[in-house]
């Protein structure tokens, strides 16, 4: 291929003896996943919003005719060992500790002095690498020309160009990687506690490599991203994404596909299917039961993971990659930055934040990108407190809609004010203060559809693996605990708070026992007894603030411990029952005085 | 030699230096995103968060961070 550089003569400094492994490094969003799927034969969720790749991502490749591996490293600002956040520190240890290194650095050719930057940092480890110059269309796109052979002599290791997303000159890196070197690089930064004047050598090489033709202009992506970031212009177009998402999640997944699967496929056909060949087969009633009951595995266990949350959670995986290819994410991180730092948090937090409407315990799992310890706890807090997620905001809107429109925001508003005060108060009380936020801004992009379902299609493999097998085992346990008595018991405890505290039918019981396991089945509950007539509205109310307040699903508490330990996520936990049970008292009390 | 945030919005300017006081971290942080010395900027836009656009890339900053960066008038 034309576009890789001449090697450097006789530089063969990778041991070929020894298997290395190859680690990909980068800036943030420079196009690595997309280069590591083309390079290997597995594929990493690649996305539009940096620091997504919190997981690293292990594939094989050819690499003088055997197979290698291959490390996508999460992007990183800087390999200083002065940085601080987890990605950085994680990236650095891996590059130290890896067996016999080959780093391929990833680069934007856009953006040449920022790369050589890292290039600099690189070479300070010792360790040979190439440095792969991607995103050249937008380069060109933007009138830059870079003489790569130049580069690469200055640098004296090999250089090349690449387009990942069109495959263009992937091939080039595994051809290279025999030749990857030391970089000869000045050392750039003597003083790095003092401000920093100016980093000579690589103002030289970048004035000798690289020719700007024209100045880029504006276009029509860079005025749209300008309007979502706009203090003015954002709110609308804030305000049209989230109809568009309840259009989509709420409307399309939560109510067509959900009553699709769930009364036809799942109710009308493949249950009673199932029930009666396996009945035919086995006819013990105990199994049946187990399989098919009131909390069978099949019947309940499945047929919600299935049928109920998984349309929904597919929609709205759908959506969010949207927002995340497209660059929409960073641009709503500025909006909302001075509203999170009251709540303890800065504008990053909307990334756990909104992804906790489809699914919280995935949310949870993301909260990892977040700078501090405190940050971490406080948006796991939230999360916990009362960001519905959309299997249960879809049952939650309708059971409020059906009651009239001023109920809908009776019970999100009520829910909101919580997250706020809650974020407020751990905010005062807990030691230290949101850190600052600096963020680099994606560019705007033409979200493409391949990504976007291939990304969709992985979080849904994510979701299924980890998420289904917890709602299976929680079925289970609820049969046993069902069948043995602990049910009862567990409802009889309660009995007294749901009753007094709550001024709930003690039917409504059970609906509580259970929104632990599902939050939606608890609302749901409610829906039924509502239909029933055996509660009021200001009842239904109640208990709707409080279960979308009351604990997370199993999956969200599992994933709570392991994220935060067993001691803050059990303490999370009680204070949210606690809280919500009291927010409960005081709507019914402010209530009772309304009415 | 002014801070950034002296600076008019979309008037270009070329940074001089970062004061690293207090957070050495910042600096090389912000160089990576395209804030090195020497590389020209404007400010696109101060509410509700500073948006500061460089050749090599576009930060989203506080107002803390914006007064440390001295800059100078292009020639
Ligand atoms: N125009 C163009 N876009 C590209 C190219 N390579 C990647 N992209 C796009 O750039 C965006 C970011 O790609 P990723 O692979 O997620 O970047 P990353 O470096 O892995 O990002 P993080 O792991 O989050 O730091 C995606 O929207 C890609 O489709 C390229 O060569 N040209």
């Amino acid at each position: 291929m034309s576009d890789v550089a001449v090697l450097p003569e006789n530089k063969i400094t990778a041991d070929v003896q020894a298997e290395p492994t190859v680690l990909l490094v980068g800036h943030p969003n420079v196009g690595k996943s997309v280069l590591f799927h083309g390079l290997t034969q597995k594929y990493v969720i690649a996305s539009n919003y940096s620091g997504t790749t919190v997981a690293v991502t292990r594939g094989s490749m050819p690499y003088a005719g055997k197979q290698i591996v291959a490390v996508d490293t999460p992007g990183v600002h800087s390999l200083h060992a002065a940085q601080t956040s987890e990605d950085e520190k994680a990236t650095r240890r891996m590059i130290i500790s890896a067996k016999n290194p080959i780093v391929v650095q990833v680069a934007e050719a856009k953006n040449l002095h920022r790369s050589l930057l890292l290039t600099a940092e690189l070479a300070e480890l010792r360790i040979p690498m190439i440095l792969v110059l991607n995103m050249m269309d937008e380069a060109t796109q933007a009138g830059l020309t870079i003489d790569i052979p130049k580069l690469s002599k200055a640098l004296s290791i090999p250089v090349l160009m690449t387009v990942a997303t069109k495959r263009q000159g992937i091939d080039g890196i595994a051809e290279q990687l025999p030749f990857a070197a030391v970089p000869r690089m000045p050392q750039v930064f003597e003083k790095p506690a003092v401000s920093i004047i100016c980093d000579n050598a690589i103002h030289q090489l970048v004035d000798q490599v690289l020719t700007r033709k024209k100045s880029p202009t504006a276009d029509l992506k860079v005025r749209a991203g300008n309007l979502m970031m706009h203090p003015l212009w954002g709110v609308p177009f804030f305000c049209m994404a989230m109809y568009f998402m309840y259009q989509f999640v709420g409307v399309f997944g939560a109510g067509t596909l959900v009553n699709y699967l769930e009364k036809k496929v799942f109710g009308a056909y493949m249950v009673p299917a199932l029930a009666k060949a396996f009945t035919a087969v086995v006819p013990l009633p105990f199994f049946h039961d187990l399989l098919f009951g009131e909390y069978g595995v099949i019947s309940m266990g499945l047929t919600y993971s299935l049928a109920i949350v998984l349309p929904i959670v597919f929609t709205f995986f759908l959506a969010f990659a949207l927002f995340e290819d497209s660059g929409y994410l960073p641009r709503l991180t500025i909006l909302s930055n001075r509203l999170f730092k009251y709540l303890g948090l800065n504008g990053k937090a909307i990334l756990p934040m909104v992804l906790g409407l489809g699914c919280a315990t995935m949310a949870t799992m993301t909260t990892r990108i977040l700078q501090t310890k405190r940050e971490r706890f406080i948006a796991t807090l939230l999360l916990a407190v009362g960001v519905p997620c959309s299997a249960q905001l879809g049952v939650v809107l309708g059971i409020t809609a059906a009651i009239g429109s001023w109920a809908v925001f009776t019970v999100l508003g009520i829910v909101l004010m919580q997250l706020c005060i809650v974020g407020f108060c751990a905010n005062l009380i807990m030691p230290g203060k949101p850190s600052a936020l600096v963020m680099e801004m994606a560019p705007i992009r033409l979200p493409k559809l391949l990504p976007i379902l291939k990304k969709t299609w992985y979080r849904m493999r994510w979701f299924t693996r980890e998420v289904v097998p917890l709602f299976l085992w929680a079925t289970l346990g609820l049969f046993i605990f069902d069948k043995v008595g602990l049910l009862k018991l567990a409802e009889r405890i309660l009995m007294p708070v749901v009753q007094g505290v709550l001024g709930l039918p003690g039917a409504a019981t059970p609906a509580f026992v259970m929104g632990f396991l599902r939050r939606d089945y608890g609302s749901a509950g409610f829906f039924r007894l509502f239909e029933q007539g055996q509660l009021t509205v200001l009842q239904t109310v109640v208990s709707l603030v409080v279960i979308t307040l009351f604990i997370p699903c199993v999956a969200h508490f599992l994933m709570m411990i392991k994220e935060q330990g067993r001691l803050r996520a059990m303490g999370i936990s009680v204070f949210v029952v606690t809280y919500a049970v009291f927010i409960g008292w005081l709507v019914r009390q402010v209530g009772m005085r309304l009415v | 030699m002014p801070a950034l945030d002296q600076i008019q919005n979309n008037t270009p300017v070329r940074v001089v230096s970062i004061e690293a006081e207090g957070d050495p971290s910042l600096v090389r942080q912000l160089m990576h995103m395209g804030l090195y010395p020497g590389a020209r900027v404007r400010i696109h836009q101060r509410y509700p968060t500073y948006v500061l656009v460089a050749d090599e890339g576009t930060v989203a900053l506080e107002e803390d961070a914006v007064r440390r960066i001295r800059v100078q008038a292009i020639a």
